[in-house]
Protein backbone atom coordinates (compact mmCIF):
# COMPACT_ATOMS: atom_id res chain seq x y z
CA UNK A 1 0.00 0.00 0.00
CA UNK A 2 1.42 3.19 -1.00
CA UNK A 3 1.24 6.33 1.81
CA UNK A 4 2.88 8.93 0.34
CA UNK A 5 -0.84 10.61 -0.89
CA UNK A 6 -1.92 9.58 2.45
CA UNK A 7 0.70 10.85 4.78
CA UNK A 8 2.90 13.90 4.92
CA UNK A 9 6.96 12.66 5.73
CA UNK A 10 9.01 14.32 6.90
CA UNK A 11 13.07 13.81 8.30
CA UNK A 12 14.46 16.04 10.49
CA UNK A 13 17.84 16.45 10.61
CA UNK A 14 19.74 16.32 13.58
CA UNK A 15 23.00 16.18 14.75
CA UNK A 16 25.39 13.66 13.65
CA UNK A 17 24.91 10.19 15.51
CA UNK A 18 28.63 9.17 15.19
CA UNK A 19 30.60 11.65 13.87
CA UNK A 20 34.35 11.80 13.29
CA UNK A 21 36.22 13.44 15.92
CA UNK A 22 39.32 13.56 18.17
CA UNK A 23 40.20 11.07 21.19
CA UNK A 24 41.97 13.33 24.12
CA UNK A 25 45.45 12.35 22.40
CA UNK A 26 44.77 13.79 19.72
CA UNK A 27 43.74 10.75 17.32
CA UNK A 28 41.05 9.96 15.49
CA UNK A 29 38.00 8.36 17.75
CA UNK A 30 36.75 4.98 17.96
CA UNK A 31 33.65 4.93 15.50
CA UNK A 32 31.68 2.75 13.75
CA UNK A 33 32.22 2.19 9.80
CA UNK A 34 30.15 4.80 7.88
CA UNK A 35 30.15 8.56 6.36
CA UNK A 36 32.89 10.42 7.72
CA UNK A 37 31.41 13.73 8.67
CA UNK A 38 32.54 15.37 11.12
CA UNK A 39 29.75 17.37 13.88
CA UNK A 40 28.44 20.44 11.82
CA UNK A 41 29.18 23.49 13.94
CA UNK A 42 26.98 25.63 11.88
CA UNK A 43 23.66 25.49 10.06
CA UNK A 44 25.86 25.40 6.56
CA UNK A 45 27.77 22.75 7.50
CA UNK A 46 24.38 20.99 8.62
CA UNK A 47 23.10 21.83 5.50
CA UNK A 48 25.95 20.08 3.25
CA UNK A 49 25.41 17.05 5.53
CA UNK A 50 22.13 16.74 5.26
CA UNK A 51 22.59 17.19 1.39
CA UNK A 52 25.35 14.29 1.45
CA UNK A 53 22.92 11.99 3.43
CA UNK A 54 19.90 12.93 0.63
CA UNK A 55 22.44 12.32 -2.38
CA UNK A 56 24.09 9.30 -0.92
CA UNK A 57 21.10 7.32 0.14
CA UNK A 58 18.82 8.53 -2.62
CA UNK A 59 16.10 10.00 -0.54
CA UNK A 60 13.25 11.68 -1.79
CA UNK A 61 11.45 12.40 1.16
CA UNK A 62 11.23 16.50 2.37
CA UNK A 63 13.96 17.39 4.69
CA UNK A 64 13.42 19.75 7.28
CA UNK A 65 16.79 21.10 9.11
CA UNK A 66 16.88 21.09 13.00
CA UNK A 67 18.00 23.90 14.71
CA UNK A 68 21.72 24.22 15.71
CA UNK A 69 20.44 24.05 18.79
CA UNK A 70 18.56 20.73 18.70
CA UNK A 71 15.36 22.08 19.35
CA UNK A 72 13.14 19.63 17.52
CA UNK A 73 15.71 16.88 18.60
CA UNK A 74 15.28 17.61 22.73
CA UNK A 75 11.58 17.78 22.05
CA UNK A 76 11.02 14.39 20.66
CA UNK A 77 14.28 12.72 22.63
CA UNK A 78 14.68 11.51 18.67
CA UNK A 79 19.05 11.51 19.02
CA UNK A 80 20.54 9.16 17.48
CA UNK A 81 17.36 8.20 15.51
CA UNK A 82 13.54 8.15 16.07
CA UNK A 83 10.06 7.77 14.38
CA UNK A 84 7.09 9.44 15.56
CA UNK A 85 3.89 9.19 14.03
CA UNK A 86 0.96 12.44 14.44
CA UNK A 87 -2.59 11.78 14.00
CA UNK A 88 -4.79 14.56 12.38
CA UNK A 89 -5.59 15.95 15.74
CA UNK A 90 -1.78 16.34 16.41
CA UNK A 91 -1.58 13.91 19.20
CA UNK A 92 1.16 10.63 19.16
CA UNK A 93 0.46 7.75 17.67
CA UNK A 94 3.14 6.22 17.94
CA UNK A 95 6.72 7.03 18.50
CA UNK A 96 9.92 4.77 18.68
CA UNK A 97 13.83 6.53 19.52
CA UNK A 98 17.21 5.12 20.21
CA UNK A 99 19.54 3.18 17.89
CA UNK A 100 17.18 1.46 16.45
CA UNK A 101 14.60 3.78 16.49
CA UNK A 102 12.78 3.38 13.22
CA UNK A 103 10.42 0.30 14.17
CA UNK A 104 9.13 0.54 10.89
CA UNK A 105 6.69 -2.53 10.83
CA UNK A 106 5.15 -0.84 13.84
CA UNK A 107 5.23 2.97 12.61
CA UNK A 108 3.54 1.20 9.62
CA UNK A 109 0.71 -0.37 11.25
CA UNK A 110 0.16 2.40 13.15
CA UNK A 111 -0.38 4.76 9.92
CA UNK A 112 -3.24 1.65 8.69
CA UNK A 113 -5.10 1.92 11.42
CA UNK A 114 -5.10 6.06 11.31
CA UNK A 115 -5.95 5.79 7.58
CA UNK A 116 -8.46 3.57 8.12
CA UNK A 117 -10.33 5.47 10.84
CA UNK A 118 -10.43 8.52 8.59
CA UNK A 119 -13.83 10.01 7.68
CA UNK A 120 -14.09 8.91 4.06
CA UNK A 121 -14.93 12.05 1.40
CA UNK A 122 -19.07 12.39 1.21
CA UNK A 123 -19.81 10.57 -2.38
CA UNK A 124 -20.02 13.43 -5.12
CA UNK A 125 -24.05 14.08 -5.74
CA UNK A 126 -25.24 13.65 -9.12
CA UNK A 127 -25.41 16.97 -11.17
CA UNK A 128 -29.38 18.03 -10.91
CA UNK A 129 -31.32 17.95 -14.09
CA UNK A 130 -34.25 19.37 -14.58
CA UNK A 131 -37.75 17.01 -14.77
CA UNK A 132 -38.32 16.58 -18.47
CA UNK A 133 -42.09 18.82 -19.32
CA UNK A 134 -44.84 15.93 -19.55
CA UNK A 135 -45.71 14.85 -23.39
CA UNK A 136 -48.36 17.36 -25.01
CA UNK A 137 -51.94 15.49 -24.68
CA UNK A 138 -52.62 13.33 -28.06
CA UNK A 139 -54.74 14.67 -30.65
CA UNK A 140 -58.76 14.08 -29.66
CA UNK A 141 -60.18 11.30 -30.95
CA UNK B 1 24.87 -0.17 1.85
CA UNK B 2 25.63 1.50 5.62
CA UNK B 3 26.51 -0.93 8.04
CA UNK B 4 27.42 1.31 11.17
CA UNK B 5 25.39 0.98 13.81
CA UNK B 6 24.11 4.86 12.83
CA UNK B 7 23.64 3.47 9.07
CA UNK B 8 21.25 0.59 10.36
CA UNK B 9 19.37 2.90 12.56
CA UNK B 10 18.74 5.28 9.10
CA UNK B 11 18.66 2.04 7.13
CA UNK B 12 15.73 1.20 9.09
CA UNK B 13 14.40 5.13 8.42
CA UNK B 14 15.16 4.04 4.63
CA UNK B 15 13.59 0.90 5.11
CA UNK B 16 10.09 2.59 6.43
CA UNK B 17 10.48 5.06 3.86
CA UNK B 18 10.69 2.64 0.78
CA UNK B 19 7.79 0.92 1.76
CA UNK B 20 5.75 3.71 2.57
CA UNK B 21 6.53 5.27 -0.71
CA UNK B 22 5.80 1.95 -2.43
CA UNK B 23 9.75 2.11 -3.89
CA UNK B 24 11.34 -0.91 -4.07
CA UNK B 25 12.21 -2.61 -1.17
CA UNK B 26 15.20 -2.35 0.97
CA UNK B 27 17.08 -4.34 3.17
CA UNK B 28 18.75 -2.71 6.60
CA UNK B 29 22.56 -4.66 6.45
CA UNK B 30 23.07 -7.21 9.24
CA UNK B 31 24.07 -5.84 12.51
CA UNK B 32 28.00 -5.16 13.07
CA UNK B 33 29.27 -4.49 16.34
CA UNK B 34 30.90 -1.16 17.37
CA UNK B 35 31.74 1.17 20.27
CA UNK B 36 29.92 0.84 23.12
CA UNK B 37 27.67 3.74 23.99
CA UNK B 38 25.81 4.77 26.13
CA UNK B 39 22.12 3.30 26.79
CA UNK B 40 19.44 5.36 24.86
CA UNK B 41 17.43 7.84 27.63
CA UNK B 42 14.47 6.59 28.05
CA UNK B 43 11.53 7.94 25.62
CA UNK B 44 10.01 11.33 27.15
CA UNK B 45 7.10 10.86 24.94
CA UNK B 46 3.31 8.84 24.97
CA UNK B 47 1.21 7.77 22.66
CA UNK B 48 -2.02 10.50 23.24
CA UNK B 49 0.29 13.00 24.38
CA UNK B 50 -0.39 16.21 22.33
CA UNK B 51 2.65 16.27 19.88
CA UNK B 52 5.49 19.04 20.58
CA UNK B 53 5.32 21.83 18.06
CA UNK B 54 8.12 22.81 15.85
CA UNK B 55 8.48 25.01 12.90
CA UNK B 56 11.61 24.04 10.46
CA UNK B 57 13.28 25.52 7.52
CA UNK B 58 13.06 23.15 4.25
CA UNK B 59 16.19 22.40 2.80
CA UNK B 60 16.15 23.11 -0.90
CA UNK B 61 18.39 22.09 -3.71
CA UNK B 62 20.09 23.50 -7.04
CA UNK B 63 22.28 22.99 -9.37
CA UNK B 64 25.61 24.98 -9.15
CA UNK B 65 27.38 25.77 -12.51
CA UNK B 66 29.25 22.72 -12.46
CA UNK B 67 25.95 20.87 -12.41
CA UNK B 68 26.65 19.40 -8.39
CA UNK B 69 23.54 19.42 -6.45
CA UNK B 70 23.85 21.66 -3.85
CA UNK B 71 21.70 21.89 -0.43
CA UNK B 72 20.41 25.36 1.30
CA UNK B 73 18.01 26.27 3.28
CA UNK B 74 14.91 27.53 1.52
CA UNK B 75 12.38 30.30 2.58
CA UNK B 76 9.74 27.56 3.21
CA UNK B 77 9.34 26.49 7.17
CA UNK B 78 7.06 23.68 8.36
CA UNK B 79 5.11 23.99 11.37
CA UNK B 80 3.97 20.67 12.79
CA UNK B 81 0.98 22.28 13.93
CA UNK B 82 -0.12 23.28 10.91
CA UNK B 83 -0.83 20.06 9.80
CA UNK B 84 -3.45 19.60 12.15
CA UNK B 85 -7.03 18.82 10.80
CA UNK B 86 -5.48 17.12 7.46
CA UNK B 87 -3.41 14.03 6.47
CA UNK B 88 -1.37 12.05 9.38
CA UNK B 89 2.56 12.96 9.45
CA UNK B 90 5.16 10.62 10.07
CA UNK B 91 8.68 12.30 11.30
CA UNK B 92 11.59 10.56 11.16
CA UNK B 93 14.75 11.94 12.99
CA UNK B 94 18.46 11.05 12.13
CA UNK B 95 21.23 11.90 10.18
CA UNK B 96 24.04 10.53 7.84
CA UNK B 97 26.64 9.13 10.22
Amino acid sequence: MAYKDKVEFFLVYIREAHPVEKASDGRPAPRPAGPEIAQPKTEDERVIAATACLKGLKLSLPVLVDTMEGTAEKAYAGWPAGTAVIDPDGKIAFYSRGPNGAKPKEAEEVLKQLLAAAPKPAPAEPPKTKPAPPDPPGPAR
Amino acid sequence: MPTSRSGRSLAGLLGLVAVLLAAPSWTPAAEKAGPKREPPAPPRLAVGQEAPDFELPRLAFETDKDGNTVGKISDQKVRLSARRGKKPVCVFFSSYT
